[in-house]
């Protein structure tokens, strides 16, 4: 396709008519220069000549006629004659005249005397019908000469004029060529620089001029475009159905009026029957007088914009991971289900899938094979479906299903026909072999239902449910489920904790360690900060109430910062009560782990509070930092390099926990209360604690046994060689000293 | 004279023309019975003629004719081309005729006079009428006839001596040369005739010119000065004009004879009976 267009000339000089034109002017200015001075002396003299012609002859008839009377002596009649030259006619001041003889003699002459130049005329007179000599008159040619100066000089004004105006008239006809080649110019590289396809047809609508944009898009070069008819180099269809569409060059011609983009979406059949996406509109080309003399039409590719578009769209609707519908689009198929139900009462279920074990495979493998898996179970679920079926990731091993128009106890058998797939799938990765489960929570859509929140909200509780009766099951909700109210109460715990929050009605409690053996006793005092919510009409609320809610929405990381920043701002406080070297231990969530920017906030308090090394041990659990381990290997890394200590948690319930306490750089090691509680009773939970606290020891670690509730526990641990005990019978919670007023407690 | 002979003989033409070739001949040869030509100034003529008679009187062999009027300048040429055998001039020689052999004899003076035909109800005018006359703002005579002033040519002498009375009459006489439909006379002899004859009719003149050609006119006083011979003597009359004969190389002596007439007694009689002031 030839898209580049010869360059038109810049300036071509001056059109024929206009060099005509400034011919005509430059002849009219030298004619009326030269011409009007020579014009005026011409006529004067003329007229002079004429005049002083007809003096010389009555003067010479006068002459003759006293001749006549006095043929011999009227040569010395001086008198006479020079009355006639004088008065016969009237002499004027700047005549003469005189008489000469045919001699050659001047006979008379008048008194005026005058200086060339002069204009003469002669009469000759006669003797007897003999001619005797002439009469000559002659007149100055001052005035004339003065007049034609002034004439020349009217002439050069005027021509000067004629010339300046020729010139500015000359002038402002190169600017107007200059600013519409300019105007051309701009257009013509507007035209050539623009990805917009521009193509303009005349009255007959045949094609006149194509950009090369154009060129580009028709894929009709404009050589062999121009003259043929608009509908063959430019056919438009609409992009949906390929029918036909209507140019809106034909009625923008029509109406005499621009027509702006219709807003449909139309495609181009390009010459080798390729459809292009444009945009189109349309202007009606009019002349000087306003006539419409053809028309332009503007062809914008939007192609790539609408696969952006519906790329976008697809992204906005689809998890980009698993291809699946995403959460927003299935909240608004959810939403279109709650409207479909409330209308025609068809009922739908919907169907909340949450993986178990996934975080497992994605700690031990990495992050890739968590994607493989989510990318599988998708096919796998996928598999199980109608096609009429709705499936969505809904988060990052959670699925939802929306099976329209549907029975509970059918969807109910789709669900464990889904949980059997996913249970006798095997998830291979670098040669091991994973078994995936999957909790699966039920609820039915029905005109009854409530909002999309309510609908979200119970199948949560009854996935929940499924989790808590032991995972890999269907449980279905019910409003009268105990349990899926107990679900419902939590989310009202976590509005309650937030508020709490922001009034500042989150209280400290503390519980000591009891060292026993001397080596620990000797690093000071060592308590563990606990937490309590104080509702509002001053009710104690323990932490088991509330924090299951606050870590299952998300609330956990506030109150985490909420507990370091008091506890640092009161740490001095509570040395001067528990005495110096007081360490205080902290709990911290896995959600805080995860939060970013914690190391920033416990680096901004300690520094604003002063905590010395050591001071401050967190505690986090097996579970916490086992879920995501990079991210509590980097933590725990640069807060102990901050100086502070960390505990582990909880230990002993959770899954590879000895292989994972290599790795964690911890300085204690809680075992967990479920084998202290009856280390007096059960060898098993003795040994288990034996072992834990032997591993400890050897990795350097001092131990603490938890739930620590008889004195005989505590002789057992001694026994043992634990290092703390805490529980009940060392002490029970108590609040924490409140702030000292004045420099004490 | 030769013309007025010729053709006063003509029933005997033959005889007549043989007897006017010899008489041409014996003319040319200086031969008795020459006649030669005076002309000039118009206001010396009546005055030439009456000198002419009384020598031809005196010498009949030798015969004057005075030509009309051809003016100063016209007589001066003349007779310095030989075409009159004297000059009759009222003006100064210029350089060019004093070099070419020219000589001016003045032989009087007479009063240079404004004058009426005899029956206008005036006998003298003043310088300031005199000038009103002439720029038009007194244009009737005390009868109610109306005053008709006959103009001398621009460049006739006369006229500078006008001119000359006052700066009042100058710039009358300079409106008057403008003035449409005003009367011309060409020669002083024009001049006189004009004055005759035209009603209410004044216009200037000498006192020579009326007696010696016994003209019909009356010379008005001057601001109550009467023109003659011995009030221009006196001064009390203050206009005069100088008249003299010219006489060239080319002046044959019989010319010079006349004008010797003219200086002796008899011919200053004929003067001052003439009006003439001699010396």
């Amino acid at each position: 396709m030839n898209t580049a267009q010869p360059r038109e000339p810049l300036i071509q000089g001056a059109p024929p008519k206009s060099r005509l034109l400034r011919r005509l002017v430059v002849a009219i200015v030298l004619l009326i220069a030269i011409g009007l001075p020579v014009a005026t002396f011409s006529i004067a003299y003329h007229a002079r000549g004429a005049v002083l012609q007809t003096k010389a002859d009555v003067k010479a008839e006068f002459v003759s006629q006293a001749i006549a009377l006095s043929p011999r002596m009227w040569r010395f009649e001086q008198v006479r004659l020079r009355d006639v030259m004088t008065r016969f006619p009237q002499e004027l001041a700047d005549e003469q005249a005189r008489v000469i003889s045919d001699t050659g003699e001047e006979i008379t002459t008048s008194n005026h005397r005058i200086a060339p130049p002069m204009i003469s005329r002669t009469a000759p007179i006669y003797d007897s019908g003999v001619r005797a000599g002439h009469v000559e008159v002659r007149r100055s040619l001052h005035d004339i000469l003065l007049q034609t100066l002034a004439a020349a000089g009217a002439g050069i004004l005027l021509a000067s004029g004629m010339f300046g105006m020729m010139r500015r008239l000359e002038l402002r006809e190169k600017r107007a060529v200059r600013a519409m080649f300019d105007e051309r110019e701009r257009a013509r590289i507007t035209l050539h620089a623009i990805s917009d396809g521009v193509i303009t047809v005349n009255l007959a609508q045949r094609i006149e001029y194509l950009n090369p944009a154009a060129e580009r898009l028709t894929q009709w070069p404009l050589a062999e475009a121009l003259g043929r008819p608009l509908g063959e180099i430019c056919t438009l269809v609409d992009e949906t159905t390929m029918a036909p569409a209507a140019t809106p060059l034909l009625a923008a011609m029509e109406e005499d009026r621009v027509q702006g983009f219709s807003g449909k979406e139309t495609a181009l059949m390009r010459r080798d029957g390729s459809s292009l996406a444009i945009e189109e509109s349309a202007a009606p080309i009019r002349n000087a007088e306003g006539g419409v003399i053809g028309g332009v039409m503007v062809l914008h590719d939007v192609s790539l914009t609408r696969r952006m578009e519906k790329r976008a769209l697809w992204d906005a609707t689809h998890d980009l991971l698993t291809g699946l519908a995403n959460r927003r689009d299935f909240e608004a198929r959810i939403d279109a289900s709650l409207a479909r139900a409330r209308a025609t009462g068809e009922q739908d279920v919907f169907c909340y899938l949450d993986l178990d074990q996934f975080k497992i495979v994605n700690d031990n493998c990495g992050h890739s094979a968590g994607d493989a898996l989510l990318k599988q179970i998708s096919g796998v679920l996928h598999g199980r479906l109608r096609r009429s079926d709705s499936l969505a990731r809904l988060g990052g091993d959670e699925f939802g299903v929306l099976i329209e128009n549907c029975a509970i106890e059918r969807a109910q058998a789709i669900a464990n026909d889904l949980l059997t797939a996913v249970r006798e799938y095997r998830f291979l990765w670098d040669g091991k072999s994973f078994g995936i489960g999957v909790s699966i929570g039920l609820v039915a859509i029905t005109g009854e239902t409530g909002s999309r929140a309510d609908v979200f909200a119970a199948v949560d509780a009854a996935c929940y449910a499924a989790k808590e009766q032991g995972r890999n099951r269907v449980c279905v909700y019910r409003s009268s489920d105990s349990d899926i109210a107990q679900r419902r109460s939590e989310m009202n715990w976590a509005a309650r904790l937030t508020e709490a929050i922001e009034a500042d009605r989150l209280a400290l409690y503390y519980q000591p360690y009891q060292p026993l053996n001397d080596g620990v006793a000797a690093n000071g005092p060592h308590l563990e900060v606990l937490l309590r919510l104080v509702e509002a009409d001053g009710a104690i609320v323990l932490p088991g109430v509330f924090l299951p809610a606050a870590e299952r929405y998300g609330i956990m990381p506030s109150i985490d910062r909420w507990v370091i920043s008091h506890v640092f701002s009161r740490y001095h406080g509570l040395c001067s009560r528990f005495g110096e070297g007081l360490t205080c231990a902290i709990n911290l969530s896995g959600a805080t782990l995860n939060a970013g920017g914690i190391l920033e906030f416990i680096r901004e308090q300690a520094a604003a509070h002063a905590i010395p090394p050591g001071a401050i041990c967190f505690e986090i659990t097996e579970t916490a930092a086992i879920n995501n381990i990079r991210a509590a290997l980097q933590f725990m890394t640069a807060t102990k390099a901050l100086g502070f200590h960390f505990a582990l948690d909880d230990f002993g319930v959770g899954t590879s926990s000895l292989a994972y306490l290599k790795t964690l750089p911890v300085d204690y090691l809680k075992i967990d209360g479920s084998f202290v509680r009856n280390i007096v009773s059960d060898p098993i939970d003795r040994a288990m604690t034996e072992t834990i606290n032997r591993v400890g020891h050897l990795m350097g670690l001092q131990t603490v046994g938890e739930y620590a509730a008889s004195t005989e526990i505590i002789a057992a641990l001694a026994e043992i060689g634990v290092d703390f005990a805490q529980g009940f019978a060392v002490q029970e919670p108590e609040p924490l000293p409140p702030p000292m007023v004045s420099g004490s407690f | 004279m030769v013309g007025e002979s010729g053709f006063g003989a003509a029933p005997r033409a033959s005889k007549a023309w043989v007897a006017a070739l010899i008489l041409c001949l014996a003319g040319a040869s200086g031969a008795e019975g020459a006649e030669f030509q005076l002309g000039g100034s118009g206001a010396t003529l009546g005055t030439m003629r009456v000198l002419a008679d009384a020598y031809t009187a005196k010498h009949p062999e030798t015969t004057f004719v005075v030509l009309p009027s051809m003016g100063s300048s016209g007589g001066i040429k003349a007779a310095l081309a030989g075409a009159v055998a004297l000059g009759l001039s009222t003006r100064p020689l210029k350089s060019d005729e004093s070099a070419a052999g020219a000589v001016s004899v003045e032989y009087g003076r007479t009063p240079f006079v404004f004058a009426t035909a005899p029956g206008t109800p005036v006998d003298g005018i003043s310088t300031r009428q005199l000038a009103d006359i002439y720029a038009g703002r007194l244009t009737e005579w005390p009868d109610g006839t109306r005053i008709r002033m006959i103009l001398r040519p621009v460049s006739d002498s006369d006229n500078d001596a006008i001119k000359a009375i006052s700066a009042e009459v100058r710039q009358g006489l300079d409106i008057a040369e403008t003035r449409p439909g005003m009367a011309f006379a060409v020669t002083d002899q024009e001049a006189a005739k004009a004055i005759e004859t035209t009603p209410g009719g004044i216009g200037p003149s000498t006192l020579a010119l009326i007696r010696s050609e016994g003209r019909n006119l009356k010379a008005l006083k001057l601001d109550g000065i009467a023109p003659s011979p011995d009030s221009l003597a006196d001064g009390s009359y203050p206009l005069g004009k100088s008249l003299s004969i010219v006489r060239t190389p080319k002046s044959p002596p019989e010319a010079l004879d006349f004008l010797d007439f003219v200086g002796s007694a008899e011919g200053r009689a004929i003067l001052a009976r003439t009006g003439h002031l001699t010396r």
